[in-house]
C-alpha cells in the first residue's frame, strides 16, 4: 500500500498533479437520471438573496432566478420582457412607461402590480432600509432628496407654494443642514410620530389583533407612506392608513390607521424649505433647455412647521396611472434605463414578508419569491437548493426542475469539484490563474473551457492631486508595454483605452457598420444595445518609449525642483496578478524613464480607505460595468468630486463635454460627444489602462443554453442538460447570442 | 480543586472581557468600514447605512451596547449577511469541531505513540525514521499539503471527494491535512519530554525492580512524559476546533474559521468579536482542564503552592 | 542525591566541552548542523556570487517568462522570468532572520515568563497566565492592520518585533508546566536547603532541566513562524515586492502547483530542508546539553 501511494504521489508530482486526460477537464458524469437538475459552482456565498440588500456578484444568479422583474436577462445578457409586457420611451429619454402583465404573481399567490414596483423603489431608496443599492437609482427624479431624507411634500399651501408641492429641506430649527452635519447631529425628522396608545403594526386593513409587531405607546415610528397617495394603494376602509417603520432590534414595518399616530414631536419645529428644481418635479413636461435654465434659478426659501411636511414616495420619479402601468421618470435623459431593467431595483419584493422581518424575510421558512425558481434550502457557505416555482407566470421559460448552487469560495476547490463531476458548470472567474495555461491550450486544450472578454477594465489610478503635472502622468502611461505584460498573465486583453469592449477585429460585419469602423482599425468597440448602439472609445496613450521620454523631459522642465524623486505604487494583496503587474510596471518605469517606483501591498480595506482619501501616488484598480454602457459605467468615474473618482481628476473641459452629451437624445451623437470627453480624459492621463478583464467558464459538454455574454448575466433557469450530448455535437452550451464570438464554448483558445 | 476551578473561571471572565474590549477597540480603529467596496457608495447612502446599524453612535455608546449584549449572551448581528452571530456559531461550529476532533484524535493517538517509541529507541534508525515523518508533517504547510492530498486521494486513487462536506468520507482529507501538522508537533514534544523522564530516578528504580522495559515506558514514564503534550494541547485544541481558515477554504468546508477571516477582511465587527470571544472561552476552559489534568498526571504539581 | 543535582551544582566548567564532545559523536546532528550552516552561508553570500554572473533577484524578463529548471537557471524562473534560485537565497535571509528573532524572543521572554510564573506561583502565576490567555485571544491580524495604517511601519524591524511578540505564548505555558513539576523535585529542595537564592535555584537548577522541551518546541515553531511572516507581508509589513521571502514564495508557489510545480518545489524544499536540519540539529544539541545523558 505504501508503495502504491508513493507511486501515485510521485506520478502526480511529476505529471503536474494529475491533470485529467482526454478532451474534457475531468469526469463527465452520466446525467440521464437528472436531465433537469443543474449543479452550479458559484464563486462564494451570496451575501443576501434580497434584491434590495445584496451587493455581491455571487448573489446575482440566485436573485435573478428567485425574483421576477420588469424584464429578465436573455441568453445574450440583454433584457427581455417579463412583468412588463412592453414599454414606451419618451423622445427626451426621461419618461419610461411600462405596461405590466396581469399574470405576475408572488409565490403566496398575490398578484404583482405597479404598487409593488413603487414599493421596491421605497425599499431601495428610503433611508431606513439602508440599502447599499440606492446608488443604482440615482438617476431617478428626486431620488437624491428622498434617499438623503431632505425631500418633503408640503401638506398645506403657504409662502407661495401650493399644497402638495415637492420641496427640499435646507435648514431645520434655525440651523442650516450643513451646520447640522458639521455638528455631527441629525435634525428632527418631521416624519416621526408617536402613538398615545401602543401601535399594532399590521397588514393594510387588518384588524389590530392581526398585528405582528407592536410599538409601545410613546415610541418613535417613522411614516413612510400614506394610503391614497399618487403612488400608494387606496385605503380599504375610507380612513387614512400610514405605513411606518419602528426601529427596534431588526426593525419592523407595518400599517396603522393614521388617526392612531396622534403625537407629532416635531410639529412645531421650524423648517426652511425650497421647491425642488423642475428637473425633479414629477409629471412636468419641459424642454431640456428649459430645465437647464431652471437649474440655475435661485428658488426662495420658505419657513414651514414640521406638521406641514412629510416625506412620501411620490417624491420619487414614478407614477402609477393605473394598477397595470408603472411610469419611471428620470432627471436627465437616461438612454441606459431599459438596459438596467433586469437589475435589482426593478425586481419587486413582497411588502407583507419584508415588513415583518426586514432583514430575515429571505429565510427559507418565510421567503416569498416571484421568479422562475423558488428557494428550498439555504445552507450557508455550502449550497442553495432552488426548485421550479409553482406560481411563476411563464413556466415554459423554465427548463430546470432543480438548481443546486454551491457556495465554495476557493477557486481551486471549485475547479477540483468540477473536475470530479460535482458540479456541471462554474461561475466566471472560478478557475485559478495557475490552471489557465493548462486549460486554455498552452499545454493541452480542454473543450469545456471558454475564455471570453468581460465588461471590465483593470487600470492604475494616478492621484492627480499629487501627480499634478500632466506630462509626468502622460510619460508614466506611455512607458508601459501592455502587450508584453498580457503574455505573462495568460488571458486578459491588453489595452490603452479606458472603456472596454470587443476587439474591433473580432466584430461581425454588421457590428463594424454599426460602429462605423473598419476591421483593420486598432482597439475595441462596445456594443451597447445589440444591433442599435455602439460606442467606440478613443485610443489611449499606448506604449511609446520615445514619447514617454519626451513627456518626461517636459515634466522635468516644468517641475524643476518639485520633480518627484520617487513614487509609490499601491496594490491590494491577495491576488498574485496584482503583484505581478506591480512588479512589471516598476520595471517598465525603470527601463523607460530610469525612474524608481516603490511597491506597497496593502490589505483590502486599508487599500480602499487610503485610495478613497487620496493617500497614495498610484494604485491599481478595477472597474466592472453591470451594463454595457460607457457613460454610466465608466465615464462616471471622472466626475469632479465623485465618490469613485479616486484619482481626484477634475477637468472643466471634460465636465463640459459630458454635460453637452447628457443633453443629446440621439444616441449616436451622444456617444460621439462622450467619446470626445473620454479623449480629453485619457490624454490627461489620470488613469493608465492596462487590460480588459476576461471571464472564463468551465461547462460540461452536456450543459445547454447557459448564456455566455459580455456582462456575464444569464438566465440560469433556462439551462438544461442533454444526457445524450455525445450524439449532438453541434449544440452549444451557451445558447444563441447575437454577440460575436460568444456562441460556442469549444473555441476556447484565443 | 473546586476552588481552583472556580477562581480560574472568574479569571476566565476577565480574560473574555479583555479580549472583547481589545477586539472592539482595534476593529473600530482599523481603517475602512464594513461597507467600503471597490465601487464606493455615495456618501449619503453610506450615512444611511451607518445610521441603521448604529455605527454613527459614539464609540462609548457602541461599546456599552456591545458589552451589554455580550452580558446577555447576545453577540449581535452580522453587518454583511442576514444572520446573527449566535446563529453563525451554532450552525458552523459543528463542522470545525468535527474536523478538529478527528484531527486531534489522529494527532494525539499517533503522535504520542511515535514520540514514545522514538524516545525509547533514541538515535536509532527507528527514531530517525519516525522523527523525519513527524517533521515532514510540520514542514509542509497546509496550503501545499492540501492540494497534494487532493491530488492523491481524490484524483489519483478516487477514494475521497476533493471538496465539500457530503458525508463522513468528506471529513477525512481536511482532518488529515490539519492533523498532520499537530501530529508532528506532538510526536516531537513527546519524544523530547520522554527522554527527560526516562533519565529520572524513579524510572531507574522501576527498572531496578525488574519491571520489563515495556512496562517502565508505557506505565510509569509515559504519565510524566505527556505533561508538555497536555500543556500544548490546551491552546492547540482551542485553535483546532475553532476552525482553520486555510483548510476550510481549500476543501470548501463551511466552518467557523472562514467566518473569522472574512469578518476581518469585511470589518464585520460583531462577527469578528463574537467568534473571537467564543474561541477565547474555549481556550480558557481548555487551559483549566489542562491544569487539572496536570495535577492528576503529576501529583507533585498538585501538592505545590 | 540525584544526577541533576550533581551536574547542576557541579558548575559548568566542563559543560560546554562535554556538550561539544557529545554533539560531535551524534552523526545525524553533525550532518544537520552542516546543512544549516551551509544554508545560512548560501543565503548570505549566494546572491552576491550570482550577481557576478549578472543574475539578481528582482530584474524581470517577461519574454523569458516562466521556465522549468535548466542549466542557465538551476531552479527555473518565475512568471516574470526571474531566477528562482537567487530569489530563494535572498528570501532565505528574511526567513532565517525571522526564525532567529522569533526563537530568541520565545527563549528569553517565553522561558522566563513561564518559569517565574510557575516558581513564584499563587497570585503572580494567576495574573501572568491570564495575561497569556488574553494574548492568545488578542486579534493580532487586526492589530497589525491598525498599527500599519497609523504608523506605516514598513521597516523589517517591525516584522521581527510582531512575530516575536506572539511566538512566546505557548513556550511560556510549556515551561510553566515543566517547572511546576520540577520545583518540588529533590534536587531543588536540596538547593533550597543549602540556602541558594530563588533566582539562582530557578535559572541554574530548574530551567536547565526544561531545556529538552524548550529546544524541541523552539525548533518546532520555525515553520509556523516562517509562514506567519507571509501573512504579515500580505498585510504589508516587512518584505515588499519585488523581494520575496520563503513564506511568500511558498504561499505563491502553492497556487501554481498545477501548472508550474517548480515554483513551489524550490522554496518548499529550501524551507523544508532548513527546518528539517535545524530540528535534528536542535535534537542533537538538546541531547548534548542534557545533564542526564552524561550518566547514561
Amino acid at each position: 500500500m505504501v508503495r502504491r501511494l508513493a507511486g501515485v504521489a510521485a506520478l502526480l508530482w511529476l505529471a503536474g498533479c494529475g491533470l485529467p486526460s482526454g478532451d474534457y477537464f475531468g469526469a463527465i458524469p452520466d446525467v440521464h437520471d437528472r436531465p433537469r437538475h443543474l449543479r452550479f459552482c458559484n464563486q462564494g456565498e451570496p451575501d443576501y438573496v434580497d434584491p434590495a440588500m445584496a451587493t455581491s456578484t455571487t448573489a446575482l444568479p440566485v436573485i435573478f432566478a428567485l425574483f421576477d422583474g420588469l424584464t429578465l436577462y436573455g441568453l445574450n445578457g440583454m433584457p427581455e420582457p417579463s412583468l412588463a409586457e412592453r414599454w414606451d420611451v419618451s423622445s427626451d429619454l426621461r419618461t419610461f412607461t411600462f405596461h405590466l402583465r396581469h399574470e405576475g404573481k408572488f409565490s403566496n399567490g398575490r398578484t404583482i402590480d405597479a404598487y409593488d414596483f413603487a414599493y421596491q423603489f421605497i425599499r431601495i431608496l428610503h433611508p431606513s432600509s439602508a440599502s447599499p443599492n440606492a446608488d443604482g437609482l440615482e438617476y431617478i427624479k428626486g431620488a437624491a432628496a428622498y434617499n438623503g431624507n431632505t425631500g418633503r411634500v408640503l401638506l398645506r399651501a403657504q409662502g407661495g407654494l401650493a399644497a402638495g408641492a415637492h420641496v427640499e429641506i435646507v435648514g431645520a430649527a434655525g440651523k442650516s443642514l450643513e451646520q447640522w452635519a458639521k455638528d455631527g447631529a441629525t435634525p428632527p425628522d418631521a416624519n416621526v410620530r408617536r402613538g398615545g396608545k401602543p401601535l399594532a403594526l399590521r397588514d393594510l386593513g387588518a384588524a389590530p389583533g392581526a398585528a405582528y409587531a407592536t410599538a409601545p405607546a410613546g415610541a418613535d415610528v417613522t411614516i413612510i407612506e400614506l394610503t391614497g397617495g399618487p403612488v400608494s394603494m387606496a385605503s380599504p376602509d375610507g380612513q387614512v392608513w400610514a405605513y411606518v417603520f419602528y426601529d427596534q432590534g431588526d426593525g419592523a414595518f407595518g400599517w396603522v390607521p393614521m388617526a392612531e399616530l396622534d403625537q407629532v414631536p416635531s410639529a412645531l419645529v421650524d423648517y426652511e424649505v425650497r421647491e425642488l428644481p423642475k428637473r425633479h418635479q414629477i409629471g412636468i413636461e419641459a424642454s431640456l433647455e428649459a430645465l437647464t435654465a431652471d437649474d440655475a434659478v435661485t428658488r426662495p426659501t420658505v419657513h414651514v412647521r414640521g406638521a406641514d411636511l412629510l416625506m412620501l414616495p411620490e417624491l420619487m420619479g414614478m407614477r402609477i396611472p393605473d394598477r397595470w402601468t408603472f411610469v419611471v421618470e428620470t432627471a436627465e435623459p437616461t438612454p441606459y434605463l431599459i438596459a438596467a431593467t433586469p437589475s435589482r431595483p426593478y425586481r419587486p419584493t413582497p411588502r407583507e414578508a419584508v415588513s415583518r422581518s426586514p432583514r430575515r424575510w429571505t429565510d427559507v421558512g418565510t421567503i416569498i419569491t416571484s421568479g422562475p425558481m423558488a428557494l428550498e434550502a439555504w445552507l450557508e457557505k455550502d449550497r442553495l437548493e432552488l426548485v421550479r416555482s409553482k406560481t411563476f407566470w411563464n413556466p415554459s421559460l423554465v427548463k430546470l426542475d432543480r438548481l443546486t448552487v454551491f457556495s465554495m469560495d476557493d477557486q481551486a476547490a471549485n475547479a477540483n469539484y468540477y473536475a470530479a463531476g460535482g458540479c456541471d458548470a462554474t461561475a466566471s472567474n472560478n478557475v485559478p490563474t495557475s490552471y489557465r495555461p493548462i486549460l486554455n491550450g498552452e499545454r493541452r486544450r480542454y473543450l469545456d473551457y471558454a475564455v471570453k472578454p468581460y465588461n471590465g477594465i483593470y487600470f492604475a489610478w494616478l492621484n492627480t492631486e499629487k501627480l499634478k503635472n500632466r506630462h509626468l502622468r502622460r510619460a508614466l502611461a506611455y512607458a508601459v508595454d501592455r502587450k508584453r505584460l498580457a503574455g505573462v498573465l495568460h488571458g486578459p486583453i491588453p489595452t490603452a483605452q479606458f472603456t472596454p469592449g470587443t476587439p474591433i477585429k473580432n466584430l461581425t460585419e454588421a457590428e463594424l457598420t454599426l460602429c462605423g469602423v473598419t476591421r483593420d482599425q486598432p482597439g475595441v468597440a462596445l456594443i451597447e444595445v445589440a444591433g442599435e448602439v455602439c460606442y467606440v472609445p478613443p485610443l489611449g496613450l499606448d506604449f511609446d518609449p520615445e514619447k514617454a521620454r519626451a513627456e518626461w523631459a517636459l515634466a522635468r522642465q516644468e517641475l524643476g525642483a518639485d520633480f518627484p524623486k520617487s513614487l509609490t505604487y499601491r496594490y491590494n494583496s491577495g491576488a498574485e496578478a496584482h503583484k505581478i503587474i506591480a512588479e512589471y510596471l516598476q520595471q517598465s518605469w525603470k527601463e523607460t524613464l530610469d525612474f524608481d517606483v516603490t511597491l506597497e501591498a496593502q490589505e483590502w480595506k486599508t487599500f480602499l480607505a487610503d485610495t478613497t482619501q487620496g493617500k497614495y501616488d498610484m494604485a491599481r484598480f478595477g472597474n466592472i460595468g453591470s451594463l454595457t454602457n460607457a457613460e454610466s459605467e465608466y465615464l462616471v468615474l471622472f466626475k469632479c468630486g465623485g465618490s469613485n473618482n479616486r484619482g481626484r481628476y477634475c477637468s472643466p473641459q471634460y465636465a463640459a463635454l459630458i454635460a453637452e452629451a447628457k443633453k443629446l437624445t440621439d444616441r449616436r451623437a451622444r456617444n460621439a460627444k462622450l467619446a470626445e470627453a473620454e479623449k480629453v480624459m485619457i490624454e490627461d492621463a489620470p488613469v493608465i489602462p492596462i487590460y480588459i478583464y476576461v471571464q472564463d467558464h468551465l461547462r460540461k459538454p452536456y450543459v445547454r443554453d447557459l448564456g455566455l455574454n459580455i456582462v456575464d448575466q444569464f438566465p440560469i433557469y433556462r439551462a438544461w442538460l442533454d444526457p445524450d450530448w455525445a450524439q449532438h455535437p453541434g449544440r452549444s452550451t451557451s445558447g444563441e447570442g447575437p454577440n460575436a464570438g460568444y456562441s460556442t464554448a469549444s473555441e476556447a483558445a484565443r | 480543586m473546586l476552588r481552583l476551578i472556580l477562581s480560574r473561571l472568574v479569571g476566565g471572565v476577565g480574560v473574555i472581557i479583555a479580549v472583547a474590549t481589545f477586539s472592539f477597540l482595534l476593529l473600530h480603529a482599523a481603517p475602512g468600514g464594513p461597507f467600503d467596496a471597490e465601487r464606493a457608495l455615495a456618501p449619503q447612502v453610506q450615512r444611511n447605512i451607518e445610521a441603521r446599524y448604529h455605527l454613527d453612535d459614539s464609540l462609548v455608546t457602541q461599546y456599552a451596547d456591545y458589552m451589554g449584549g455580550l452580558a446577555h449572551g447576545d453577540f449581535g448581528y452580522s453587518l454583511k449577511r442576514p444572520m446573527s452571530v449566535g446563529e453563525i456559531i451554532t450552525t458552523h461550529f459543528p463542522y470545525s469541531l468535527t474536523i478538529g476532533l478527528m484531527a486531534l484524535l489522529v494527532a494525539v493517538g499517533l503522535g504520542v505513540g511515535m514520540g514514545v517509541i522514538a524516545a525509547w529507541r533514541r538515535n536509532t534508525g527507528v527514531d530517525y525514521a519516525l522523527m523525519s515523518m513527524a517533521l515532514l508533517g510540520i514542514s509542509i504547510p497546509s496550503i501545499v499539503l492540501g492540494p497534494i492530498l487532493v491530488g492523491i486521494f481524490a484524483f489519483g486513487l478516487g477514494w475521497l471527494p476533493p471538496a465539500r462536506i457530503e458525508g463522513p468520507a468528506s471529513y477525512v482529507l481536511p482532518a488529515m491535512c490539519l492533523g498532520l501538522i499537530y501530529l508532528g508537533t506532538i510526536a516531537r514534544l513527546a519524544r523530547g519530554s520522554m527522554l527527560e523522564v526516562l533519565g529520572q530516578d524513579f524510572v531507574r528504580t522501576a527498572r531496578a525492580k525488574g519491571l520489563t522495559e515495556r512496562a517502565v515506558v508505557w506505565k510509569h514514564a509515559l504519565r510524566l512524559g505527556v505533561v508538555p503534550v497536555v500543556t500544548y494541547l490546551g491552546p492547540a485544541t482551542a485553535t483546532l476546533i475553532s476552525g482553520s481558515f486555510v483548510i476550510e477554504k481549500l476543501f470548501g468546508v463551511p466552518g467557523l474559521g472562514g467566518f473569522f477571516v472574512e469578518a476581518i477582511v469585511n470589518r464585520d465587527y460583531p462577527v469578528l468579536s463574537g467568534v473571537l470571544v467564543f474561541y477565547v472561552a474555549f481556550l480558557v476552559m481548555l487551559n483549566i482542564v489542562v491544569d487539572v489534568v496536570h495535577g492528576l498526571l503529576d501529583p507533585r504539581i498538585r501538592s505545590g503552592r | 542525591m540525584s544526577a541533576p543535582t550533581a551536574t547542576a551544582t557541579a558548575a559548568s566548567r566542563s559543560l560546554a566541552g562535554d556538550a561539544w564532545r557529545r554533539l560531535r559523536k551524534n552523526r545525524m546532528a553533525v550532518i544537520c548542523g552542516g546543512v544549516s550552516v551551509f544554508v545560512i552561508l548560501a543565503c548570505m553570500f549566494g546572491p552576491m556570487i550570482a550577481g557576478w554572473f549578472g543574475v539578481d533577484a528582482t530584474s524581470i524578463d517577461p519574454e523569458l517568462g516562466v521556465t522549468p529548471p535548466s542549466a542557465a537557471h538551476w531552479l527555473g524562473t518565475d512568471t516574470l522570468g526571474r531566477d528562482m534560485l537567487v530569489r530563494i537565497l535572498v528570501g532565505g535571509r528574511i526567513a532565517l532572520g525571522v526564525a532567529a528573532t522569533a526563537t530568541a524572543i520565545a527563549l528569553v521572554i517565553g522561558v522566563s515568563w513561564g518559569a517565574i510564573a510557575a516558581y513564584v506561583g499563587g497570585r503572580v502565576d494567576y495574573v501572568m497566565m491570564r495575561i497569556v490567555d488574553v494574548l492568545y485571544g488578542f486579534p493580532t491580524l487586526v492589530f497589525v492592520i491598525v498599527v500599519m495604517s497609523v504608523f506605516a511601519l514598513k521597516s523589517i524591524f517591525w516584522l521581527f518585533a510582531l512575530i516575536g511578540s506572539i511566538s512566546w505564548l505557548t513556550m511560556a505555558r510549556l515551561v510553566r508546566g515543566q517547572v511546576m513539576s520540577l520545583r518540588h523535585r529533590e534536587f531543588v529542595e536540596a538547593a533550597r536547603a543549602l540556602g541558594a537564592k530563588p533566582s539562582r535555584i530557578l535559572f541554574r537548577h530548574i530551567v536547565p532541566n526544561t531545556l529538552g522541551v524548550v529546544v524541541v518546541y523552539a525548533t518546532l515553531s520555525l515553520p509556523s513562524v516562517m509562514l506567519y511572516e507571509a501573512v504579515l507581508s500580505y498585510l504589508g509589513v516587512g518584505v515588499q515586492a519585488p523581494l520575496a521571502s520563503w513564506g511568500t514564495l511558498v504561499t505563491e508557489g502553492s497556487s501554481q502547483i498545477i501548472a508550474y510545480p517548480w515554483l513551489l518545489y524550490g522554496p518548499g524544499v529550501a524551507m523544508g530542508l532548513t527546518i528539517f536540519a535545524l530540528n535534528f540539529f536542535g535534537d542533537g544539541l538538546r541531547d548534548a546539553l542534557d545533564p542526564q545523558t552524561r550518566k547514561d
